[in-house]
């Protein structure tokens, strides 16, 4: 693949693979044939034993098998790594954002009481949020580079060839193709009957190509994987568990929140008496009810999150020693572990986003 | 049996101290019947809650320097592994290096007049 055009065209070994094979379809010991003939006997040798084509296939098969062994088990545990980390990412993003916009409504609700009690009381005073705009970006930055993280892993252990890498492959084929076709074309006068390269043998070509940069990468991969995984643990473990450290101020303050703002309601109901109808003290009543669902299953999420994030950190060092070839059960007995951490997560939210509104009956 | 000691002093965490409490409030509130005594309840939680706010904040703020830390290895990692995914392009470059050296190979050799 690296050889130079001079190479290619000045060395005696420019069909070595046939040298190689002990055929006599070298260039200076068939002078009794034109050079071009020759090289077009490459290919017409090629076609005429569909032996070598079967090698060729059975190469590049070899290769795909060498290639994807190699990298398969990995890539199904960074695979499901990644899926959940993404899903314990987002949770935590969410926690925060549902935590900061807690905090904004129960200020908004704090202001209720204010605005009779605090003759300083001004719409103009910012409402103090739980997290600064720079605060949060500063978590969500390092939150979205763990996600890349394991979004890279998936990509180099998927052993699926890129795209440009496909189209290079195939490319190697059509011009072997092309090459025969052209050259039985221009010289169906010189050489009668040339064969022109069959699409099958093209195609092993680019199989044999795309196998061995398969192969190439795979290496690669598993050569440097192994420290990546290993730098990136101790990070992972800190950060999971300065994500722990922060979730357990999350759910203290809105446990604090919640608390405040069903209070502050309840006080309200208990202080207006008649001025407001039976109906809407029905509403007020049965938002308390919705304030308090919201607040158990807040507390359970994040006490799930707190469990996911413990897990992860646990499955990134069980990947890190995969990596590099050990304790291949405790891999995936952590990987399905954080899966269900995952789900649990998943579930969790659809409870908290069923418990938003209250109907009361006539 | 000694004077009990304060929460505050059995626990070194004051916000995990100062929860408790608060927590307790919240337990009697709900169990005292509407009143001056619910209302002052009511109160004493209000005045706890905006310590413990003040508390959680602080802990936001420490924990943000931390973060702020981790950023840059984070960062490193994801570097060393764009460094990985720039030599595997190399590799699909170099497939398509072939694939281009084939196709001049294909030009070169068909304008090769046939010897004879």
């Amino acid at each position: 693949m690296q050889a130079s055009c001079h190479e290619i065209f000045c060395s005696p070994r420019i069909f070595c693979i046939d040298n190689q094979h002990g055929s006599v379809f070298h260039v200076f010991m068939r002078r009794d044939r034109s050079p071009i003939s020759t090289g077009a006997h490459g290919f017409e040798a090629w076609n005429a034993r569909p032996s070598r084509g079967i090698l060729v296939a059975a190469a590049a098969l070899l290769l795909s098998l060498l290639t994807t062994g190699c990298l398969s088990p990995l890539a199904k545990h960074a695979a499901a790594f990644s899926a959940a980390t993404a899903t314990v990412i987002d949770g935590s993003e969410d926690a925060y954002r549902a935590a900061m916009q807690l905090r904004l409504q129960e200020q908004a609700a704090a202001s209720v009481y204010a605005y009779d009690k605090n003759p300083q009381w001004s719409p103009y005073k910012d409402p103090v949020p739980l997290l600064t705009p720079d605060q949060l970006n500063a978590r969500i930055k390092v939150l979205d580079a763990l996600k890349a993280y394991a979004d890279t892993l998936v990509d180099l252990t998927s052993g699926k060839p890129s795209k440009d890498l496909e189209a290079n492959a195939q490319a190697v084929g059509t011009n072997l193709q092309g090459l025969n076709q052209s050259l039985a074309t221009n010289l169906s006068t010189a050489v009668p009957n040339l064969p022109v390269m069959s699409t099958a043998n093209a195609n092993a070509a680019s199989t044999a190509v795309l196998a061995l940069a398969e192969y190439l990468i795979s290496r690669k991969v598993k050569a440097a994987l192994p420290k990546v995984a290993q730098d990136m643990n101790t990070t992972v473990t800190t950060l999971c568990e300065l994500l722990n450290s922060d979730i357990t101020i999350l759910r203290r303050q809105a446990d604090v929140d919640y608390q405040t703002l069903i209070e502050e309601e309840n006080q309200s109901i208990q202080h207006e008496g008649t001025a407001v109808s039976p109906y809407e003290r029905r509403l007020e009543i049965g938002n308390l009810l919705v304030l308090a669902a919201q607040q158990k299953a807040n507390d359970d999420m994040l006490a799930k999150l707190q469990t996911a994030l413990h897990t992860l950190a646990m499955t990134h060092q069980a990947l890190a020693a995969a990596a590099q070839g050990n304790n291949p059960e405790s891999i995936a007995q952590k990987i399905a572990e954080l899966q269900a951490a995952g789900k649990d997560l998943g579930n969790y939210y659809k409870v908290l986003q069923g418990t938003n509104q209250f109907t009361p009956t006539n | 049996m000694g004077t009990p000691t304060s929460p505050v002093l059995q626990n070194p965490d004051p916000a995990a101290s100062y929860q408790a409490v608060y927590d307790a409030l919240g337990i009697a509130y709900w169990d005292a019947p509407a009143g001056p005594n619910k209302d002052l309840i009511a109160q004493s939680q209000k005045a706890i809650a905006d310590i413990l706010t003040q508390l959680d904040a602080q802990g936001l703020t420490s924990n943000t320097a931390l973060f702020l830390q981790l950023a840059p290895k984070i960062n490193a990692v994801n570097a060393s592994l764009k460094t990985i995914q720039d030599q595997i392009a190399n590799i699909t470059k170099d497939a398509g290096t072939a694939a281009t050296v084939i196709s001049a190979i294909s030009k070169v050799l068909s304008l090769f007049p046939p010897l004879v």
